[in-house]
């Protein structure tokens, strides 16, 4: 579903160059909920951002779907549009828009019509429990209402693939884990595939495979034996 | 689009708030600046107008060439043609004037003098153009009769050199059209001041029968043709000509050299001021569009994050800088309509200009016209301020405006 090939990416020129990721490879299959483990500054968010097509690599392939990405700025957009869903870390909802029109966007942006989309929107909002919250916009909701919201918006257009970066980072344990197991469920369904970014042990644990970087290097790359785990279908 | 941009400022009420009072301020104070030029000019214009008439009707050399005796250049009364003007419906009244210079006594002191002879009615129908000071106006209709006194007119500056008041007797002395001396006695029954202190030291007023019995001839220096809608001007003028090829008909924007200099000195300094007043607009509005957009590079990273076409991104807010700058405009106009009648209501006086002895009141001339430009030119000030800033936002790499602060 994802593959990646000799990935790098380097900041800067000369002296003041960065190399934040380099020579990472891997595969993905579809349906699976993969972890990006790491200390900070290990390259999670920057493979997170080459995969999520919203940066370039400095080297190196992604293919999604069995097909190369593009490299012009305006099929990586459609492609995102129709392709992927973003659980930002800090929810990116756009202020002006209630919970309901947050969600309904990636919809409208697709061309789904109003009705049918205003349908979509509020059962995920039902599904991710903030439905009585859909008129609300994101300044008057509380964080892990945001987060939901957030996740609602991701997974309304039913993307095969959700980048996630630390979506628990902001939650406490109990919403951490209600989020979790949202993920998990709402994906299950739809067969989505999950890459997230991530500090929280307890969500390696509920993910089948976990990628571990370390100063840009992809230094382990195995599948989860707990029980809790999802498996690719 | 336009709900979404109608939307976006709605829910951005305190910002759009702001930034709409930013425009809307710099837009009244070009329309309030503007507006005093315009109502400045069109007093001056007025005044002009008012002291000349609209169309002089006088000899071809009279404002070329220097006399050799008075009403040398003069020209003979045609009672047929004031009769076809006032039949018009554009004339509101045609005035004959007497020019001419002498003496005037008070039997003890003498002092040079500029008269002017004019018929009784132009006070009635020219309205308060001079103040009058003691006294009164020259009597409507004088009838020359040698048992009458005759009625005299004179500015304030040149009574305080005669030491003259209201019923004082004088003399005026002046070379006849032969170029024999004449003097003629008369009484004063109005002291004025016409603003100007220079002119008030020598102007004087009689009837204009009474000029032309010192200057012994029955012509007159000029006629003055007043219309009631100044754009009939030039018609009348090619007409007047055409009929009267003998005689040279003048426009007062010819004559008007006060109006003149004071247009040309007030068109530098309104104009400097304008200019100053424009960039202080365009960085007080261009500041305001940009910040507002600049502070949303966020959301401009989430929309483009999530699938959203730049040019539909940035097009978003330029029509939302459109909807910002018309609403702004109206405003603006609003707020000049309502200074303008307040100025209206409680009379603000400026001081007296230079060389002027008397104040005159602010006004602010609302230019329809003039609002329509300022509208459009601060709603496209607003648009292109925006299209840059979105420009840049959405020019972002992506991971910059997402993590935008």
């Amino acid at each position: 579903m994802l593959k990646f090939e000799h990935l790098s990416k380097t900041y800067g020129s000369g002296l003041a160059q960065n190399t934040a990721l380099k020579d990472v490879s891997a595969e993905i299959c579809a349906g699976e909920m993969v972890a990006l483990c790491g200390p900070s500054g290990s390259g999670k968010s920057t493979l997170l951002n080459l995969l999520g097509l919203l940066d370039t690599p400095s080297q190196g392939q992604i293919w999604l779907n069995q097909q190369p990405v593009p490299a012009d700025v305006a099929a990586l957009s459609q492609l995102r549009c129709r392709a992927i869903g973003f659980i930002f870390q800090r929810y990116n909802l756009l202020p002006v828009l209630t919970a309901l029109e947050n969600v309904e966007y990636p919809l409208q942006l697709l061309g789904v019509a109003k009705a049918e989309r205003r349908i979509r929107a509020m059962a995920l909002l039902d599904a991710v429990g903030v439905g009585k919250f859909a008129s609300q916009r994101p300044d008057q909701l509380s964080g892990g209402q945001q987060q939901r919201v957030a996740i609602a918006r991701a997974l309304v257009k039913a993307p095969p693939l959700v980048i996630a970066d630390e979506p628990t980072a902001n939650l406490d344990g109990v919403s951490a884990a209600q989020v979790i197991d949202l993920m998990q469920q709402l994906g299950r369904d739809a067969n989505t595939t999950f890459l997230i970014a991530s500090h929280d042990p307890r969500l390696y644990e509920r993910c089948s495979r976990l990628l571990t970087l370390k100063d840009g290097v992809l230094v382990d790359n195995h599948n989860n034996t707990l029980p809790s785990a999802r498996r690719a279908s | 689009m336009l709900h979404a941009a109608c939307l976006n400022l709605w829910r951005h009420r305190r910002r759009t708030l702001f930034t709409g009072m930013v425009c809307s301020a710099a837009m009244t104070a070009v329309l309030l600046g503007a507006g005093f030029a315009l109502f400045t000019y069109q007093s001056l214009a007025e005044k002009a107008a008012r002291d000349l008439g609209h169309l002089m009707l006088s000899h071809p050399d009279y404002f070329l060439d220097n006399e050799d005796v008075p009403l040398q250049h003069g020209i003979d009364r045609n009672p047929a043609l004031e009769k076809r003007l006032l039949a018009r419906d554009d004339v509101k009244a045609v005035l004959p004037r007497l020019q001419f210079s002498g003496l005037v006594s008070n039997g003890e002191k003498s002092t040079i003098f500029l008269g002017s002879g004019v018929d009784g009615s132009e006070f009635q129908l020219k309205g308060p153009f001079l103040k009058v000071k003691a006294g009164g106006v020259l009597p409507p209709a004088y009838l020359s009769k040698a048992d009458d006194s005759i009625p005299l007119m004179i500015g304030e500056g040149l009574a305080a050199i005669l030491k003259a008041k209201v019923g004082s007797e004088l003399s005026l002395m002046s070379a006849t059209s032969t170029g024999a001396l004449n003097a003629l006695d008369v009484v004063v029954v109005g002291i004025f001041s016409s603003g100007v202190p220079d002119l008030d030291k020598r102007q004087l007023y009689l009837p204009i029968q009474a000029g032309q019995q010192l200057l012994q001839s029955d012509k007159i220096s000029e006629l003055n043709i007043y219309l009631l809608d100044d754009q009939q001007q030039a018609g009348l003028a090619t007409m007047l000509q055409a009929d009267m090829p003998a005689l040279k008909v003048t426009p007062w924007q010819e004559r008007a050299f006060v109006f003149k200099a004071v247009r040309d000195l007030y068109n530098r300094i309104f104009g400097t001021l304008g200019i100053l007043m424009l960039l202080l607009v365009l960085f007080a509005v261009g500041h305001g569009i940009s910040q507002v957009v600049t502070e949303r590079t966020r959301e401009i990273g989430t929309m483009a994050a999530l699938g959203e076409r730049r040019h539909r991104i940035v097009g978003n807010f330029v029509l939302e800088a459109l909807l910002l700058g018309a609403f702004s405009a109206i405003a603006a106009t609003l707020s000049t309509l309502l200074c303008c009648e307040l100025l209206r209501q409680f009379e603000v006086m400026m001081p007296p200009p230079p060389g002027s002895s008397q104040g005159y009141p602010l006004m602010i001339s609302f230019s329809s016209e003039l609002t329509l430009y300022a509208a459009l030119v601060l709603m496209v000030v607003c648009m292109l301020f925006a299209l840059k800033a979105s420009l840049s936002a959405a020019r972002k790499p992506l991971v910059d405006a997402l993590g935008f602060v």
